[in-house]
């Protein structure tokens, strides 16, 4: 959760993830744009997709003004509204430099409250003299991303900067590892994806799925959870942190696929939450699987999670690893051969 | 229209087939194209394709999609409301004081969207401000009767209000999906002279984003692709026509020029309309609103592909108004074209 890995730029997380799934996978593979793909059993058919994307939103170095302060552009979907007083750190090709997002002071804003902030209006500060000692320590197309590391905060609920998706490529590795120490019960493939620039229009899983032509698929993502104050259910739902793994019914969610994740969750006694689809039209990385290569039966598995897309998610340890058994679980559950069809 | 296939209308019109959810009217569709298709099919989303002549070399695909536009269960309030959320172009401002029916899995619930004459109602509600009744006393009640997940149609059934013209939920696409089955039946009696394949597909998922359609054109990889759809008539007040267009229901299907519409189907089209005497419109490419012909395009490389469309007044709510003529002389046309497809003829852009 503490390595760097903004949209386009996720080197550094795929190196700790490769390291961690070579231990139990039989190949691991990494394409052109940097997806990796770890490989159990592969002369088995089912092929079963397993993906979480590495990928985070940030920014990027837009500009340096001849002050030396450093506009940005954001990287996938990021509010302005966050970044106000936030540390940042810009990732140069020599290493990390850190630097701060200006806050007008309150006594100088009492009449401009209530404006709009957008990303344009605000600048990090890296403590520069001007715009050419900015420029000789940051470059143009430089990621940023937010300081806030991961801390437990209490027994069962994390904080951390990108759950989203980290917390997925995690539990795709994780099933994975949990699939590898049962093998022998094993009949199906299964390829684990770290998937890279899902926050830029799920770039990544279109390659993926190309590549691959996987029989079925298992999106793992962060969800958005409605248990915190100023979240209307009654628009968005109920999922909350801590009450087990959320899957969805419609549209992507085949049905086949979620009537086997009930069923296993239920043999397994593993509490579920359900939801329907999520609103978004390419919201994850399954509306990228789904209807590719001429059909693939997807199902999305959410890990209810507070404060998408800002430095503080949070989210429930017990559901992050309930979601990686109940997808191990239905791993081993699949039959040689076995395809998911809907019965017209 | 002739009585048996104007049954097999009613039939489809009146299923539910909520985008995802599709499979009641899948199988009326499948059931009815078996009488006359040579190989029928349906993949793992549902896609439902009947072909005829499978062994031509020219594959030609004729698609409608049968799903249509609708809601799902979002949320069952302490109290025993239902909160839905929209499947595709559900415009909230159309739903108060409406009948739904919840479709479960064990059967359709009844209800109704909630509107008080003493509450204070805005003209432009959102989507979540609205709730359905289904009169249970409570949660439990209702947390029993219905899932969070089950989809939710409007309860509009199918009547002709004046000789041709019928209203009906969702035409939108349900009659471009009877347009196919249709060709291909017609088709069937004639398949002597034809030297083509004709693919008919009943596409799933059109509403919440083009998907199904992208499945088949893989699958399949067609030389000619057909999207039979629904477009806007625009011959009911309000609507200007310096903007959109002139196209009026009962003047014959439309044939959309531009963007996804291969220049070289869409003069064979109208050749062969004006050869056979069958009325046509010509519109440009909508830019309000995408059909499959889209996805069909540029999906697996290049597939020659063309809009025939109904026009269709009042789209997108449940009381979607036709001429059946137009959709009669829509499969006219295109069983027309497959007849006139040579064999192994290349559909290509001449540069």
């Amino acid at each position: 959760m503490n390595a760097p890995t903004p949209s386009s730029f996720e080197t550094a997380g795929q190196r700790v993830w490769c390291d961690y799934v070579r231990c139990f996978a039989d190949r691991v593979t990494t394409d052109s744009y940097g997806n990796v793909a770890a490989v159990l059993n592969p002369s088995g058919r089912p092929v079963v997709l397993l993906d979480g994307h590495i990928d985070e939103i940030g920014l990027m170095v837009k500009y340096i003004n001849d002050k030396g302060f450093i506009y940005f552009q954001a990287i996938g979907l990021v509010s302005p509204k966050i970044l106000p007083a936030q540390r940042v750190q810009i990732h140069t090709a020599k290493g990390p430099i850190l630097g701060v997002i200006g806050a007008i002071p309150p006594h100088q804003t009492m009449d401009d409250e209530k404006k709009d902030l957008a990303l344009h209006d605000l600048a990090i500060d890296i403590g520069a003299a001007d715009g050419k000692a900015a420029a000789r320590r940051v470059s143009v197309g430089d990621p940023i991303t937010l300081i806030s590391q991961f801390a437990m905060l209490s027994e069962d609920v994390a904080v951390a900067r990108a759950f989203d998706d980290r917390a997925g490529a995690w539990a795709a590795a994780e099933a994975l590892r949990l699939v590898a120490a049962r093998r022998r019960e094993l009949h199906c493939c299964v390829v684990a994806c770290s998937t890279v620039q899902e926050e830029y229009g799920i770039r990544g899983a279109m390659m993926n799925v190309f590549n691959i032509r996987p029989d079925a698929a298992v999106v793992i993502e962060t969800g958005i959870a409605t248990d915190s104050p100023g979240l209307d259910q009654s628009r968005w739902g109920r999922m909350a942190v801590g009450d087990g793994p959320v899957i969805m019914i419609g549209r992507e969610n085949h049905p086949a696929l979620v009537r086997r994740l009930r069923k296993v969750a239920k043999g397994r006694k593993i509490k579920l939450q359900e939801n329907a689809f999520f609103f978004q039209q390419d919201g994850t990385n399954a509306s990228a699987i789904y209807p590719a290569v001429g059909g693939v039966p997807t199902a999305l598995v959410s890990v209810c999670t507070r404060y998408i897309h800002s430095p503080v998610e949070v989210l429930s340890i017990k559901d992050l690893r309930q979601t990686a058994e109940l997808i191990a679980a239905v791993c081993l559950d699949i039959k040689k051969d076995e395809a998911f069809r809907v019965e017209v | 229209m002739q009585r048996g296939p104007l049954t097999f209308l009613k039939k489809l019109l009146t299923t539910p087939t909520v985008s995802g959810h599709e499979t009641t009217g899948q199988r009326l569709w499948i059931d009815y194209v078996r009488k006359f298709a040579d190989e029928v099919t349906v993949d793992s989303y549902g896609n439902a394709i009947a072909v005829l002549k499978p062994q031509s070399k020219t594959k030609v695909v004729i698609d409608g999609h049968i799903d249509e536009i609708g809601m799902v269960v979002k949320h069952i309030t302490d109290g025993g409301f239902i909160h839905v959320q929209q499947v595709g172009g559900v415009n909230p401002a159309l739903l108060r004081a409406k009948r739904v029916d919840i479709h479960t899995a064990r059967g359709p619930v009844r209800g109704v969207f909630g509107h008080s004459g003493i509450g204070n109602a805005k003209n432009d509600p959102k989507m979540h401000e609205l709730f359905i009744d289904i009169a249970a006393k409570d949660s439990k009640e209702a947390n029993r009767k219905v899932a969070v997940g089950d989809p939710v149609t409007l309860v509009d059934d199918f009547e002709i209000i004046n000789r041709q013209v019928a209203v009906a939920r969702a035409f939108d696409d349900r009659i471009g999906a009877w347009v196919a089955a249709e060709t291909i039946r017609r088709l069937a009696s004639a398949r002597a002279r034809l030297r083509c394949s004709v693919i008919a597909t009943s596409s799933v998922q059109e509403e919440v984003g083009l998907r199904g359609a992208s499945m088949n054109v893989f699958n399949i990889r067609p030389h000619v692709f057909f999207a039979v759809d629904v477009t806007h008539a625009t011959d009911t007040p309000g609507i200007n026509r310096q903007q959109h267009g002139k196209t009026a229901i009962g003047d014959g299907p439309t044939i959309q020029l531009g963007r996804e519409n291969h220049p070289v189907l869409t003069k064979m089209l109208r050749n062969i309309a004006k050869r056979k005497k069958i009325p046509v419109q010509v519109e440009a490419f909508l830019t309000i609103g995408a059909t499959n012909a889209i996805p069909a395009y540029s999906t697996a490389g290049d597939t020659p592909s063309a809009v025939v469309s109904i026009a269709t007044r009042y789209i997108h709510t449940a009381t979607e108004m036709i001429d059946l003529r137009d959709a009669d002389r829509a499969a006219d046309l295109l069983k027309e074209f497959c007849l006139s497809v040579k064999a192994g003829q290349k559909f290509k852009v001449r540069v």
